[in-house]
């Protein structure tokens, strides 16, 4: 299974379990309803950044530079809870680096350092919405 | 350009760590945004062709409409404080740009009234919360394969 795979599945165990707790008291939905609102609205963006990457790589000789940024939105929007600062740049920021000195650009994931993410970071720790 | 630290040489703003990482953090929230947009475009297109489709529809616009007007004032607010005390005045876009980005929360519909929206899908009789979590699910099987 792969990062992506881990996230988006962990994200729905997550959004299953709130959708239970406010299906068990939907008189009271309007006192979550913004948290669910901020919740959910994270989640079709990294689908859709997701499916696109897909295409990107599949179609467009291994470009793995959405891939990044797929990854650079899940760690922004759902940071996990032991995030160790990292003295190394990421591999979206490589990238970026060489679109600044106007080096050649590698495209692939392989090139990008894309590898696949593992541990516990890539796994939403916090607990459930409600 | 930045400097005048003890010790340190002028640099162009982009050769700053911390600059980059902000610009980074624009570039992601505005690609993120921008698949959402098309995400809730294309459900327009599938609604107007299978009015089953229809419920996905709604949950998708509610939400891209909050996230998209949030992610623009984020990012235009960014853009303004990388440019400094210049990106305040007139003499710059950003400032008009942080001021039209502003408009979109209250012109698409406050927060409040999309989450209420979406409470009405996934809350009511409509069975948005299944939709919602079936497209997650489907996205996550037809990930990229690294």
């Amino acid at each position: 299974m792969n990062g992506e795979q881990i996230n988006l599945s962990a994200l729905a165990g997550t959004m299953e379990d709130s959708f239970k707790t406010l299906r068990a008291e939907p008189q009271k939905a309007e006192l979550v309803a913004d948290e669910f609102l901020h919740k959910m609205s994270g989640y079709p963006d990294l689908c859709s950044a997701v499916r696109r990457s897909g295409v990107d790589i599949h179609a467009n000789k291994n470009d793995g530079t959405k891939l990044l940024v797929c990854r650079a939105y899940h760690a922004r929007v759902w940071p996990g809870e032991f995030a160790v600062p990292s003295f190394s740049p990421s591999a979206l920021l490589r990238h970026f680096n060489h679109i600044v000195q106007a080096e050649p650009i590698p495209l692939t994931w392989q090139q990008l350092g894309a590898t696949p993410v593992k541990g516990i970071s890539v796994v939403e720790k916090r607990l459930p919405l409600l | 350009m930045l400097g005048g630290q003890p010790g340190n040489v002028w640099q162009k703003l982009i050769e700053r760590p911390m600059v980059q990482k902000r610009i980074l953090d624009i570039a992601v929230q505005w690609m993120a945004g921008s698949a959402l947009a098309f995400e809730a475009a294309r459900s327009f297109d599938d609604a107007a062709k299978d009015s089953r489709k229809e419920p996905w529809m709604r949950i998708v616009t509610a939400l891209a409409k909050f996230r998209t007007a949030e992610q623009a004032v984020w990012c235009a607010q960014k853009a303004l404080e990388l440019v400094g005390g210049n990106g305040y005045t007139e003499d710059y876009a950003t400032a008009r740009q942080f001021r039209d980005a502003m408009v979109l929360p209250v012109w698409e519909g406050p927060e409040q009234i999309q989450a209420l929206e979406l409470m009405r899908m996934i809350a009511g009789a409509e069975p948005g919360d299944k939709l919602f979590l079936e497209k997650l699910r489907r996205s996550a099987m037809h990930s990229p394969p690294r």
